[in-house]
This record gives C-alpha cells, sequence and structure tokens, in this order.
C-alpha cells in the first residue's frame, strides 16, 4: 500500500490498520457511523473477510459491515 | 468529593442510559435487585422497564432503563425514546432528576460520545464505569479520580455481574447534585464556534430560546444537511438568511459542516482518554478474534450455523421426551383418580374432558418450550445472535433486506411478540415494516405444540442419512418452510409494495462469552410462568367453553361420536367443512382451527377435549390422544381421518396462517394503524390456504394420501 494512498475499507487487507478520511454515504448514515466510532481519523483494524461482509475493529469493538458501507469508507495507510 | 455548583437534587427518578452491550442491563438488575418483567424476552431492551431503587437512608427511587442507544441523535425507534425521555420531550415519562450513564470500561472512547452528548444537558450525571474487570483483562488502565476530574461529574467504577461498586453507585445517585451552566469541555474550530456563537445570540434575541436549547439549535441548523428545508417556518427569516450565510463561509473554508461537531467530541475524548487510560498495547489476536475467524468465516460460518440449528431441533425433539411422558403421566393419573372418586356425570365429564383434557395436551409440551428457550437464551448471551445476523446479511441482503432483519425472525422463534418489538432496532422504516410482517411466519414456540402432537402421532419414526430421526428432521422442515416464506414474503414486499435503496448494514459484534446460567434460567422461568399462566386461564376457559358447545345439546341413546356430531361444535364444523375439505382437513380440524384463532396451541387442546368426548365410554377413551387420533375412522368413508399427509398439511396450515390476536395487537400498536395487521392477517392466511391446498393435491397424486 502506497503511503497516503486513498483506498476504500473494501480493499484493506485482513489484520491491516488504516486511518478513515471521509465517508461518502447519505448524511445521516455518515452520522451513524461516526456515533459507532468510524469518525474522520479514526484508525480501524480489520479482523476478518466474509463474503460480502467485513468485520473490522475500531475504539476496541468489534463492528460488522456490509460491502456497500465498507466501500463508502474513504481510508489510508496509517503509519 | 467536590463540586463548585452544589445543590442536592430530590432524587425519585433515575435513568440508566448507555450504549448497547454496555453492561446495563446487568447493572439494572443489580441495582434494583428486582426480577426484570421484560426480560424474559430473548433479544435487545426495547421495552420501558422500570424497578424500584432503594438509596441510602431508605429513600425509595424509581429506576428507568433506557433502551441502548449511541447517540441523542436518534435514527432508530428505540433511540429515539431514550432520547425524547433523557430531554424530557416524552409524553407519557417524566424527565429523570438523575441519569446514570453506563460506560463499558473497555470501550471507553466511543461509551464517552453519548457521555459528552448527555455532559451538554445540564442534567444531574452519574458515570458507572461498567466491565472494569474484562477492561484490566484486555491491559487497559483506567483512572478513575482523573476521569472524575476531566468530566466534571462523579463516577463509579463497577463490575455488574459481580455486584461490585453497587452500593457505592447508589450513594452516588442519591448525592446527585444538580449541575448549572458548566463550561462546555469540547470546543470547535474557532470559526465555527463563531458562529455557532452568533445564531445563539440570534435565536435567544428572535425566539427567546434560553441558552441551553439555544445552543442545541444553532448546533443543528449549522450542521445538519437538511436543517434550513426542515426548519424553514421555524424560525423568522433574518435568522435563516445568517444560516445560509454561514453555511458559505464553512463551505468555502473547506470545513465539513456534518462532520465537525462530531470530530470535536472525538477531539475532547481523545484528550481525556490521553490522561485518564493507559493500554497496553497489544498486537495478538484475541479470544474473539480467533472464534470470530471461524464462525464468521464464508463457509464456515455458514456450516456451523446450519449445524447448530439441525442439533438444537434434534435435542428438542429427543431430550425433552423424558420428562414430557412424565407429565403426561401425571395428568393421567389425575383424571384417573378423579374417575374414580366422583360419580358419573356433567360435572366429572367437565372436570375430566373439559378442563384437563384441554390443558394436559398443551402442559405436556412445557419441556419442549423450555429447551427451546434454553438455546435461544445461550445464542443470546454468549454473543453468537449478533454473529447469526452478521453471517445472514448476505442471504438477507438478497431479499432487500439487511442482517439485522435477521434478529427479529430468530427472536420469533420463541415468540413474534419479542420479535416484532426487536424490530425497532431497524433503522430504515421501511425495511422494519417488512421485517414485521413477514417475522410472524417464523414458527414461534406456540407453534411446537401443534408439530409435536401430529409428528408423534403420524411421522414413523425412521432414521434418514443413520443420524436424522424422520421425526425430527419433519420439524425442522417445518421451520425451514417458515423461514422461507419469511424470506420470499420479504422480497416480494420489497419488490413491490415497499420499494426501498440496498440496506446498509452496521452492526456491533459483542465479544463472546461463557453464559451466565443465572439469566438463561431466569429467562426460562420468566417464560414458563407465561406459558403455565396461559395454560391456567385462556386454554382452560376455551377448553371448558368448547367442552360445552362440544356436549350439548344432549341426544338420547346415541354414541359419543353420534353425540359430538349433533353439538354445537359438529353443526359448526359441518357448516365449515366445505370450505376447509379441499386442503384434506375434516370437521374436526377446522374447529380446532376456528377455536386456535386466538392463540396457536389452543388446537392441542381442542383435539384433546374433542377426542375425549367422541371415545368417552370405551376403551379408547383411556388411550392417550395420540393414539385416539389414529384410530379415528370417518363413519362415512371407513377410511381413517388422519393420514400422514393430513398431519403435514395441518402442520404447512399451522406454519404459515396467521393464528394469533396478540401479535396483530403488537403489529397494531408498531405501527398506529389497522391498515397493517389487517393486511398481514389477509395474506398470511391466503397464502396458507393456497400452499395446504397445493401440499395436498401434490401429496395425493404422489400417492401419499393413505
Amino acid at each position: 500500500m502506497h503511503h497516503n494512498s486513498h483506498l476504500s475499507l473494501t480493499d484493506v487487507p485482513m489484520g491491516q490498520r488504516v486511518r478513515i478520511r471521509q465517508l461518502n454515504s447519505q448524511p445521516d448514515f455518515c452520522m451513524r457511523l461516526r456515533e459507532m466510532g468510524f469518525c474522520e481519523n479514526a484508525v480501524v483494524r480489520c479482523v476478518s473477510k466474509g463474503s460480502g461482509t467485513i468485520i473490522c475493529e475500531v475504539c476496541n469493538t468489534r463492528i460488522g459491515l456490509n460491502q456497500l458501507v465498507a466501500s463508502s469508507i474513504v481510508v489510508s495507510s496509517f503509519e | 468529593m467536590t463540586f463548585e455548583t452544589v445543590k442536592q437534587v430530590r432524587v425519585r427518578y433515575v435513568a440508566l442510559i448507555g450504549n448497547p452491550n454496555c453492561g446495563k442491563t446487568t447493572l439494572f438488575n443489580a441495582l434494583t435487585g428486582l426480577r426484570q418483567k421484560v426480560g424474559n424476552y430473548p433479544g435487545v431492551t426495547v421495552e420501558k422497564k422500570e424497578g424500584r431503587l432503594t438509596l441510602a437512608g431508605n429513600s425509595e427511587a424509581t429506576l428507568l432503563d433506557l433502551p441502548g442507544t449511541y447517540s441523542l441523535n436518534a435514527t432508530s425507534p428505540d433511540e429515539k425514546i431514550a432520547t425524547d425521555i433523557l430531554l424530557g420531550r416524552a409524553e407519557h415519562t417524566q424527565r429523570p432528576d438523575v441519569v446514570v450513564c453506563v460506560v463499558d470500561a473497555s470501550n471507553i472512547e466511543r461509551n464517552l460520545y453519548l457521555v459528552s452528548q448527555i455532559l451538554d444537558r445540564q442534567i444531574p450525571v452519574v458515570v458507572a464505569l461498567n466491565m472494569i474487570d474484562v477492561a484490566e483483562e484486555a491491559g487497559i488502565e483506567v483512572d478513575v479520580k482523573m476521569l472524575e476530574r476531566e468530566l466534571g461529574v462523579p463516577v463509579v467504577a463497577t463490575i455488574a455481574n459481580k455486584g461490585i461498586g453497587i452500593n457505592e453507585l447508589k450513594e452516588s445517585i442519591a448525592n446527585a447534585q444538580s449541575r448549572t451552566a458548566q463550561k462546555r469541555p469540547w470546543s470547535m474550530p474557532a470559526l465555527v464556534e463563531e458562529e455557532c456563537g452568533e445564531l445563539v445570540g440570534l435565536l435567544q434575541q428572535y425566539h427567546k430560546l434560553n441558552e441551553n436549547s439555544a445552543f442545541d439549535e444553532a448546533l443543528t441548523l449549522l450542521t445538519s444537511p437538511e436543517a434550513l428545508e426542515e426548519h424553514r417556518d421555524r424560525f423568522a427569516p433574518e435568522l435563516l438568511a445568517h444560516v445560509q450565510k454561514d453555511h458559505e463561509r464553512l463551505d468555502f473554508m473547506g470545513i465539513d459542516r456534518q462532520s465537525v461537531v462530531v470530530e470535536a467530541r472525538y477531539e475532547w475524548i481523545k484528550s481525556v482518554c490521553g490522561k485518564a487510560v493507559t493500554q497496553a498495547q497489544t498486537s495478538a489476536l484475541s479470544t474473539s478474534d480467533k472464534l470470530d475467524r471461524v464462525f464468521t468465516h464464508r463457509i464456515w460460518g455458514f456450516v456451523i450455523f446450519v449445524g447448530l440449528m439441525a442439533l438444537i431441533f434434534q435435542t428438542i425433539f429427543t431430550w425433552a421426551t423424558v420428562p414430557m411422558d412424565l407429565i403426561g403421566e401425571g395428568f393421567d393419573s389425575i383424571g384417573n383418580h378423579i374417575h374414580e372418586v366422583m360419580p358419573a356425570g356433567d360435572l366429572r365429564d367437565l372436570l375430566i374432558n373439559g378442563g384437563l383434557a384441554g390443558v394436559a395436551a398443551v402442559v405436556t409440551f412445557l419441556p419442549q418450550i423450555l429447551f427451546l428457550f434454553l438455546f435461544l437464551g445461550l445464542l443470546e448471551d454468549t454473543g453468537y445472535m449478533a454473529r447469526a445476523a452478521f453471517i445472514m446479511d448476505r442471504l438477507m441482503s438478497k431479499v432487500g433486506l439487511h442482517g439485522k432483519s435477521f434478529i427479529p425472525m430468530l427472536s420469533s422463534f420463541a415468540c413474534a411478540i419479542p420479535g416484532i418489538m426487536a424490530t425497532r432496532t431497524i433503522e430504515s422504516p421501511k425495511d422494519r415494516l417488512v421485517t414485521m410482517l413477514v417475522s410472524p411466519l417464523v414458527s414461534c414456540s406456540a407453534r411446537l405444540p401443534v408439530y409435536a402432537l401430529l409428528i408423534a402421532a403420524f411421522i414413523p419414526h425412521d432414521h434418514v442419512l443413520g443420524f436424522l430421526s424422520l421425526p425430527a428432521l419433519t420439524l425442522l422442515s417445518m421451520y425451514l418452510l417458515g423461514l422461507v416464506m419469511a424470506l420470499s414474503m420479504a422480497w416480494l414486499f420489497k419488490k413491490t409494495l415497499l420499494r426501498g435503496a440496498a440496506p446498509l448494514f452496521i452492526m456491533e459484534l459483542p465479544p463472546y462469552k461463557l453464559p451466565s446460567l443465572k439469566s438463561v434460567l431466569l429467562q426460562m422461568w420468566e417464560r414458563s410462568k407465561l406459558f403455565l399462566k396461559n395454560a391456567g386461564t385462556i386454554i382452560l376457559g376455551v377448553s371448558i367453553i368448547l367442552w360445552f358447545l362440544a356436549t350439548y345439546p344432549r341426544v338420547e341413546g346415541v354414541t359419543p361420536a353420534e353425540q359430538l356430531q349433533h353439538s354445537f361444535v359438529g353443526k359448526a364444523g359441518q357448516l365449515i367443512e366445505p370450505v376447509i375439505k379441499p386442503l384434506g382437513f375434516d370437521w374436526k380440524i377446522g374447529i380446532g382451527i376456528i377455536a386456535s384463532l386466538l392463540q396457536r396451541e389452543v388446537f392441542v387442546s381442542t383435539m384433546g377435549t374433542i377426542y375425549n368426548i367422541q371415545n368417552s365410554d370405551d376403551e379408547s377413551g383411556s388411550l392417550s390422544l395420540q393414539q385416539q387420533m389414529r384410530n379415528d375412522i370417518d363413519p362415512e368413508t371407513g377410511l381413517p381421518v388422519w393420514t400422514a399427509l393430513t398431519a403435514i398439511c395441518v402442520m404447512v396450515y399451522y406454519v404459515l396462517a396467521m393464528q394469533c390476536m396478540s401479535t396483530l395487537a403488537v403489529l397494531k400498536r408498531e405501527t398506529n394503524s389497522w391498515k397493517w395487521p389487517l393486511f398481514q392477517l389477509g395474506y398470511m392466511t391466503a397464502l396458507a390456504y393456497v400452499v395446504t391446498f397445493v401440499v395436498y393435491r401434490v401429496g395425493l397424486l404422489w400417492g401419499f394420501g393413505v
């Protein structure tokens, strides 16, 4: 992963930590994402990937997302 | 503890608020010591739940358990309840005197987000820092004194499930102090602060709002994208023009208006955590992570899920038979005893055939229902339920719903009522309505006695694939039929009546944990109480009425079977027979269906009563209900009334038909109109009739009718 390259959460390999850059979804859904910890600048770790679903760890909690949500979260490499 | 603004509050009404999965319900139990009235349903806390709280000096207060919520910006109906009560906007609930904000110590950052919103509200707050033991295990150390200083409100460390910190928490609640105009701890970028300040001034000037609500409104106007359109009528044009300019300015400066407040809150939370929380860096996978690799695996996850379900149904059918036989024998001996000690006559008949037969037929199934609730309780308590929703998301998305809609369906295996209430966590109103409409198609525990009776009586005890018994497989098929139909109807409704965008699925997966036997047993106990109460009231009542209708008018000199045919029930049954004949049902089954419109298990008690009366004067009267049904011969055709095909058809009808008034009443309450309950009644009954008809005809063609 190149430094600062912008990807969506769907592209993140398992175990990788990334930083959230932007949320591209309906406004109230973005709000919900932020409340659940998916806030801009938050660090997320991809725990596992199922078929069409992803489990992430954010703020010490595991959160399950579907592809549609994950693809709306723009992230960049961490560190 | 000393605080600048000291004013003792009279504590009468206390509310518990917190994120989902922060141990709020456990804390509620620990504080009140009262068994919960609504906790008997597996699933999320969605109902208004109150308990008595004894504070220091024996003063009494009411403790209210609010639904779990991530924020005060309500998006789903259950969160709206919490927000409305907290802000004093709820019609039937007063504003609490003190709010106890439950914070999961192992997930302190996100939990503090809600705390930061509540702190803005000038309500007396006590923070319960719960599950500190779990946090310590995860390498998280919290400096409670420092956190208290940073938040400016009392913080009490608790371990609710071990009762630790409960007395200290009660003391803090009793000593809660009013908080007057404290400085807001978090701040936004300077430009936003400046504009917000101006708006607060204008709102106070034009609309005479107090500072607190002016600040709320100013934030909404500045940050919400639809604020201008939504509030056009509420505010003065001058003010709206000002807001418009503010928006333009912030947009020009490249400030994301939507996220600016959330980011500001998280910034503050980070600084609080920086001072009060130390976390040992662990890169190793936690146990939950390792388990999730298997349980949510794209293939294994699904295999495990199906395997678990099969195991549950197999167990319900095999283990439960032992206590069921015991209960059956117990009722038989009571019946025999009454038979011996009482003189023959109508009263004895009423007691044995009316009261006892009906109640016994239903109570026998208590063990199976207990097993079902044991397993559902375990799934919920271990944290697997959320994974089930996660695994099912892919399947659910095929029908246009998301994984969250699966939890109401899973709860509906117990009862559609908690199922319908569990839909309150679904954000989209259309998806929620679709889920409510189809959830009752999932086989609930009230159908179990019907399936169990018919399977035991008519499905042979053969084995398939060596380990699955044919009865267990039939039972599983009935459950699958309900589930498949629920999904198909959901797909149909999403395509036609209730079109909507593709669902966005996001859901917290709580850590796996060992189940608490106490809470699972408590659920089973509450459930069996409810079940027995029903048996003692509704079922007993219906059985007695049915006995009268099946015994009178008396005709002299005929056999009991002929007498039954001449009774009110017999006449009514023959009246409806033409309607149900195409399904292969005789008039007795018709009576069963009508009597069980109220609730499904009445079918079993009805069969118990009718067959006991029909066979009351010969030897077969002492046989089991199953045996009597097997021996029943149609006097006109000379063929058995019941075949395996009839049994399957009756079961299919019960899978699909809406035979539960309570569910309709709950749907009416949730949708606030009779339109949807009536629609549900109509579509389910039509579906049941058509599918049963097809099954019967196809079965006859294949030669299963003998």
